[in-house]
């Protein structure tokens, strides 16, 4: 599973020649995308999205979803805040203390679902209330600002002598250790198996609860860090800050090619879609199109991609269109992209 | 037949993203016309909502005296992230001056301190942002203004006597508590010594539904009151649903700041009299204005620098880089019909 050609797979180079196409187009028409600034401010301003998606993705492998990541991140970025501005605690003590409140949020949702037996959509919809509601209560309403140099350095600076920030720097370290544990170890390769068939999975002796558990903690521990990226890059904590940013993460692990069904899908997918998107909406954003037309083509992007691919596997296309393949016509290439996604 | 598929699922995948590409040239070629003349960016809380569109349309006019090309575009939902990525492309597509009015103040600023440090203008208006994101900020019209406003419309209703309750919004709305605590001291001039402020009212959200709630416990609890000033386009609206299904129209004088087009029924149907709201459409003239003055340097935010903006005048900058567009606008069944937003 850990072999090149799964991390590779083809879902994968479909999207990677999506992303070129849609760079090659708007270069064409004008350029800008590619401009050093450009790039800076648009990656520097997907961290938190990606640090999100990325935490979200071995929870959806698993079959279980997890929506609280929002509730998470309002609440530690207002918990650390408020340690360091009304507790006179260090900046980078409280980024750590954060942290561990993250973990012990993703572990209380990982400990209702699987010891309450309850469905993780209703669970993380319950918590995110929860978590978004107590940051209300420490904050009430009123917004921390001017976090210390060092938090503004790590969330909007770049690597010295060079213009990379230092975000996706440490973004990029989290997306190697992530990707590691997700596709070569045994935990990774127990997420896919709890993914494919829990049952079976117990069966073959994987500790499935322990497993789904950790799952939903590394989801809680990402959505940590991202809080940490959001009040160093915005320099501002509120709460219910970025809970915008639920539907575009949970597009970018589904476009990655992680199936919501779980048992399948790369973290290295879910950066390429990461890439894909960001690339996309500045794409769109440089040409004058406005917050419609971009909601509508990712919106278009995902049913196709996503759409095509689940009708493929389940048989539905062919139940309904049962013409003899006509291989050229660009309507099956299409399908017949989506559908390698199956991984 | 595995590379068969790859091969495939490249070329599909290049359809589907040529698919979304096509438009791209079509709609960015109006822009590529206009590449000799200087862009400007108007980025609105979110887009879709009149008072924004109007405030785009009285910049857009003042922006051809000048010779700027305008361009107006935003996030659908209220999102400081999709207003920073807007940001970006403003300044990555080389528009030399950003008009904001933002989101959440502090969060975007450190995003419009990187497109000042790239050489772009920046004008704040409807909604500030932190002072250190933006040359000045163009408010629609100052709170005192608004304050005075509320008073004369219910005052020369009632004959500048009785009593009265205010139905405002969530207590920590900082514009609401600076207005009404302006009604409160206002009420100590000879003009007003007879009108009574009975309580305010803070519903628990913005919510219409809270809104009407709280006028109907407000008409039972305090039956003799002459009047209710409702400052918020929400409760305006609320409040005025509640008279008219009650039949209270003529018992109780309702006024306060609201849309034009939400309250076009209540005033037709004269239940509603006078409402007032600062003019959108001159806000946004007044930022071009403003706007063309940091271009050229006639004003970096300074306390006292001032600006021209044709045929309204002169501006000044107060203290804090802050300009008022204009006197709030009292809205009646004569005039009603000349604003559209």
């Amino acid at each position: 599973m850990a072999s090149a050609r799964h991390l590779l797979g083809r879902w994968e180079v479909g999207l990677v020649a999506i992303t070129i196409v849609i760079v090659v187009i708007a270069q064409l028409d004008g350029g800008g995308l590619i401009s050093s600034y450009n790039l800076q401010t648009t990656s520097l301003n997907n961290v938190v999205l990606l640090c999100l998606a990325f935490g979200a993705a071995p929870v959806i492998m698993t079959g279980d979803i997890d929506i609280s990541i929002v509730g998470t991140l309002s609440l530690v970025g207002a918990f650390t805040a408020s340690l360091w501005a009304h507790d006179g605690v260090g900046i980078w003590v409280a980024a750590i203390l954060g942290l561990l409140l993250a973990t012990i949020c993703g572990v209380v949702n990982g400990l209702l679902v699987v010891l309450l037996d309850l469905p993780s959509l209703a669970v993380t919809l319950g918590t995110m209330g929860a978590y978004t509601g107590v940051s209300f209560l420490i904050l009430k309403g009123s917004a921390i600002i001017e976090f210390p140099s060092s938090l503004v350095t790590l969330g909007s600076s770049n690597v010295t002598g060079t213009p990379v920030p230092i975000g996706v720097v440490v973004l990029v370290a989290l997306f190697a250790v992530l990707t590691y544990v997700v596709h070569g170890t045994q935990f990774g390769r127990s997420l896919f198996a709890i993914g494919g068939n829990r049952r079976a999975a117990l069966f073959a002796g994987i500790a499935v609860n322990q497993v789904r558990i950790t799952a939903f903690a590394i989801s809680g521990l990402f959505a940590g860090l991202a809080a940490i990226f959001y009040l160093g890059d915005y320099d501002t904590a509120q709460a219910g800050i970025a809970s915008d940013q639920l539907l575009p993460a949970i597009t970018a692990v589904i476009l990655g090619g992680v199936s919501a069904y779980g048992g399948t899908g790369t973290i290295p997918g879910v950066a390429i879609a990461g890439v894909l998107l960001a690339l996309l909406q500045a794409a769109l954003g440089l040409h004058g199109f406005s917050g419609e037309g971009q909601t509508i083509a990712v919106g278009i992007l995902l049913v196709f991609a996503v759409g095509g691919g689940s009708l493929i596997r389940s048989g539905t296309f062919r139940r309904l269109w049962p013409v003899k393949a006509s291989r050229s016509s660009s309507a099956n290439a299409v399908i017949d992209a989506a559908s390698t996604g199956g991984g | 037949m595995r590379f068969q598929r790859t091969k495939r699922a490249t070329i599909a995948a290049l359809a589907l993203s040529a698919g979304l590409g096509i438009a791209l040239p079509a709609i960015g070629a109006s822009t590529a016309s206009a590449a000799s003349k200087v862009t400007l960016f108007m980025l609105p809380k979110f887009t879709g909502i009149p008072p924004f569109t109007q405030a785009d349309q009285g910049a857009a006019t003042q922006s051809m005296q000048y010779g700027y090309t305008l361009k107006y575009g935003g996030p659908t939902t209220a999102s400081a992230t999709d207003q920073v990525n807007f940001i970006n492309d403003a300044v990555a597509a080389g528009d030399k001056g950003i008009f904001i009015s933002a989101d959440n103040p502090a969060a975007v600023t450190p995003a419009l301190q990187r497109a000042e440090a790239h050489g772009v203008k920046v004008v704040s208006f409807d909604s500030d942002v932190l002072p250190a994101g933006r040359t000045v900020y163009i408010q629609g019209t100052s709170a005192v203004s608004i304050a005075m406003t509320e008073l004369n419309m219910l005052g020369s209703q009632i004959g500048y006597s009785g009593s009265f309750v205010i139905l405002s919004a969530q207590a920590t709305d900082t514009n609401q508590v600076q207005w009404n605590s302006l009604v409160k001291a206002d009420l100590s001039l000879p003009k007003y010594k007879n009108m009574k402020l009975v309580t305010i009212v803070n519903p628990p959200d913005d919510s219409a539904a809270s809104a009407t709630k709280y006028m109907q416990s407000i008409l039972q609890e305090y039956p003799t009151i002459k009047g209710v000033i409702a400052p918020t386009t929400v409760a305006v609206a609320a409040a005025a649903q509640v008279l008219q299904q009650q039949k209270l129209c003529s018992k109780y004088v309702l006024t306060g700041l609201g849309d034009p087009s939400q309250m076009k029924t209540y005033v037709t149907s004269g239940c509603v009299k006078q409402f007032a709201l600062w003019n959108f459409s001159t806000e946004g003239t007044v930022a071009m204005c403003a706007m063309h003055a940091v271009l050229t340097g006639t004003v970096s935010g300074k306390t006292g620098q001032s600006f021209t903006c044709g045929s309204r005048g002169k501006f000044v900058v107060a203290a804090g880089g802050v300009v008022t567009a204009g006197p709030a606008e009292v809205f009646s069944k004569a005039n009603l019909q000349d604003f559209t937003f």
